[in-house]
């Protein structure tokens, strides 16, 4: 992937042919490309036999001149004396691609060329300089010299180094600016390429993350989202550029639709600025076009609701690698996918032994591993999830083991240090909570809304309860981040890493959440007290009622969008006016972002509050009348699909 | 009386490596009654040999002959940018051989050899 091929050789040739506006590929560019590949070949020749490569290529220029800015032509034709030189390096190949030594030789060997007259001119030797490019045999290691890239992002060096080799064809490359990332540590540009002609390209979004991640996407894209796209939309193009040597990589997703001169911007910039009639018009539109591929298949889904959300939660555990001697027959053993993730009965301070675990991601700076059950991003694949720290994951250790990304582990001990309970149970304390976080039920501080039940007890129930829904391709990670805008209100997705079949309801759940956090809590006054009262609202809107549309308060006007996810929601239960499927996605997926560092204290207190709202509306007696025994209860050996009946 | 013909390479320029044959039988080129034979070069599509994407290249640039004998001779056609053998400018018809290159505006050619243009 580094190295350089024949493509770079025409790109640079193209860039030198632009500079002098000849607009057509010679052999004089095919040169002075090569020359341009510092610790290449022809610069190693070159410099052999007293020859400095500037003083050729000044040469070289000074003899064919510099033409007027005019063209006769479009694209960059190549001469007939060109296409003689590639066609010999091509044969010089043989069953490869030309290499740099290839197209070298051809130069040389055609001999007839403005390259070979100034050669001559400066007195060198063609015969001998042919002689030492075929025989060099010291390593060698040729770069291309960088595309200029502008723009006040700031990116490692690493993160540069992707960004040049996936813009290697172009003259320059201008960042336009950072569509913030969200929380996985992705970064996230808008990027505008300009050809070596000058000729503007449509910008482009890049999303630059962990090299696995970036593999994963791209296959998840390949997977699921192609074939459904609506005709408007992003699209990934090109192959993911992951270098060998790398740790990240890069993906580019292009817009098909008119972009003009107003680049997109992302759902989150785009609702600071909008009125919620807009932002609801435009949730609306995105599902309208994406909802006959993809929200309204509508396959009947029956699930326990682990398989679908347990991995949105922290780690079921996190763990201190032990040496293996310690283990000793002692501990419990844990397989993926067992109970044990869900009951809350390991404690801190014990000996567990994980088995056949598969590495989801290596944190080289933490020493740490992070397991699941699998490496493919369907939710069950990712339940599971163990944190094992401690653990040398840095190179190859004494013992031989280097852990890479979905290799399965077959087996590591280690003591357990906290567990998912412990880890939600710091999360809210952060948010400074003023009721008993150990109590099972939240006291009152609203006469809308009652007491509510303490979603730090409850996540373990939730996760347990079965769910009959729809399963469709989900984008599996909907927040304001990843919808991008376009100056005509056209709303694309990107980002499809996690993009699966999966619970409908996921998407739309999510996206409730997202708006509540990352948007309606703006508007929340401080304190716990702004809180209830924005959850006094939201009951209204569990209850069906229309007051966010006649309170004038900020908050309930932001809240009015949440009425048109709820129309979608609505149109994707599985089970006419039965939300129990919705409120369960949207308390987990709540618990979710109360996590999520970036936001205010009062955005993450509001995640938690419609966690525990949400989880009360589960609790409620369902619309069919109380004390029923419900469905599932009794036809437990029956085919449950067909019945579809929630609880 | 043979045919007169000739064989020049563009040695420049977007056309580089291109061959363009001549021949008097196909009505290239303008026969004198003394048996000397006329090409003009320039940037007209009705040049003998035409030039189209030099802009340094007059409509009319330079005249080649070749006489009875098969000697070549150049000269210049009144252009701006003139015609050079070599280095030096074209001032008068000048004696031009075989596989010598001269330019025009920034356009190089060469009259290949027989051997050249065997190829």
């Amino acid at each position: 992937m580094d190295t350089i091929g024949l493509q770079d050789i025409l790109t640079l040739a193209r860039q030198e042919s632009a500079k002098l506006h000849h607009y057509f590929i010679g052999v004089e560019h095919l040169f002075i490309a090569l020359t341009q590949l510092s610790g290449g070949l022809t610069v190693a020749v070159l410099e052999y036999h007293g020859l400095s490569p500037r003083f050729v290529r000044y040469s070289i220029r000074e003899s064919v001149g510099r033409y007027e800015d005019r063209r006769y032509w479009p694209g960059f034709p190549e001469t007939p004396r060109a296409i003689e030189v590639l066609n010999l390096a091509k044969r010089y190949a043989g069953i490869h691609t030309p290499s740099e030594r290839d197209l070298l030789l051809a130069i040389l060997d055609e001999g007839d060329s403005v390259v070979i007259r100034v050669l001559n001119e400066m007195g060198a030797n063609i015969a001998a300089l042919r002689r030492t490019a075929a025989n060099w045999t010291s390593p060698l290691r040729p770069q291309a010299p960088e595309v200029p890239i502008q723009g006040d992002v700031q990116l490692d060096a690493e993160q540069m180094r992707v960004l040049q080799l996936m813009f290697r064809d172009y003259g320059q490359v201008h960042l336009v600016r950072e569509l913030d990332g969200g929380y996985s540590g992705a970064r996230v540009l808008l990027v505008r390429p300009i050809r070596v002609d000058g000729h503007k390209d449509a910008p482009v979004v890049v999303k630059l993350d962990d090299r696995y991640a970036v593999l994963y996407e791209r296959r998840r894209y390949d997977l699921h989202v192609k074939g459904t796209l609506p005709s408007t939309t992003a699209r990934l193009v090109d192959s993911p550029t992951v270098p060998d040597d790398s740790s990240i990589g890069g993906l580019k997703y292009t817009f098909v639709g008119r972009i003009e001169d107003t680049e997109p911007v992302n759902l989150r910039e785009f609702v600071s600025h909008h009125e919620p009639e807009d932002i609801s018009d435009l949730i609306r539109g995105l599902f309208d076009s994406f909802a006959p591929a993809w929200w309204l298949q509508r396959k009947p889904y029956r699930f326990g609701v682990w398989r679908e959300y347990e991995h949105v939660l922290p780690p079921a555990l996190v763990v201190e690698a032990l040496p293996d001697e310690k283990a000793d027959g002692a501990g419990h053993v844990l397989n993926p996918l067992g109970a044990w993730s869900r009951t809350g009965r390991i404690m801190p301070g014990e000996i567990v032994v994980l088995n056949g675990f598969t590495v989801q991601k290596v944190d080289m700076k933490r020493n740490t591993l992070h397991l699941a059950a699998g490496s493919q991003p369907e939710a069950i694949n990712r339940s599971s999830k163990v944190e094992v720290r401690g653990i040398e994951v840095r190179g190859v250790d004494t013992e031989g083991t280097v852990f890479y990304r979905g290799e399965m582990v077959d087996q590591i001990v280690g003591r357990v240090v906290r567990t998912r309970d412990d880890l939600l149970l710091r999360a809210v304390q952060e948010l400074e909570p003023d009721f008993d976080l150990r109590a099972s039920r939240i006291p009152s501080r609203h006469e809308a809304v009652g007491e509510l039940p303490n979603p730090l007890i409850e996540v373990n129930v939730l996760l347990e309860r079965q769910i009959s829904g729809y399963l469709s391709t989900i984008h599996g990670d909907l927040h304001l981040g990843n919808i991008l805008v376009g100056p005509r209100g056209d709303a694309w997705l990107i980002d499809f890493a996690w993009a699966r079949e999966g619970h409908t309801l996921f998407d739309w759940a999510m996206l409730e959440a997202s708006l509540l956090v990352e948007y309606v809590a703006r508007f929340v006054p401080p304190g716990w007290a702004g809180v209830w009262g924005t959850l006094a609202l939201l009951a209204s809107i569990n209850r069906g009622e229309d007051r966010v549309f006649e309170d004038k308060h900020p908050a309930a006007r932001a809240l009015t969008v949440l009425t048109t996810v709820r129309a979608v929601a609505r149109e994707c239960l599985g089970i006419q006016e039965r939300w129990n499927e919705y409120y369960i996605a949207l308390a987990l997926l709540a618990l979710r972002l109360m996590d999520w560092q970036s936001e205010s204290v009062e955005a993450r207190r509001l995640a938690f509050m419609v966690a525990a709202l949400s989880i009360a509306q589960t609790q409620m007696p369902s619309p069919m009348g109380s004390g029923e025994v419900t469905w599932t209860d009794i036809t437990t050996d029956m085919d449950q699909t067909e019945l579809r009946m929630d609880d | 009386m043979t045919d007169a013909e000739l064989v020049i390479m563009v040695m420049s320029g977007p056309d580089d490596g291109q061959q363009i044959h001549l021949s008097q039988r196909h009505g290239d080129g303008y026969m004198g009654a003394d048996g000397t034979w006329s090409l003009v070069l320039g940037r007209r599509d009705e040049c003998d040999i035409s030039i189209p994407f030099d802009t340094q290249v007059s409509r009319q640039h330079a005249i080649l002959r070749m006489t009875s004998e098969g000697e070549l001779w150049l000269s210049d056609a009144g252009s701006l940018n003139g015609t050079f053998l070599g280095k030096t400018r074209v001032e008068k018809p000048t004696l031009l051989e075989r596989g010598e290159l001269f330019r025009l505006g920034r356009t190089w050619l060469r009259v290949q050899t027989d051997d050249d243009s065997s190829e």
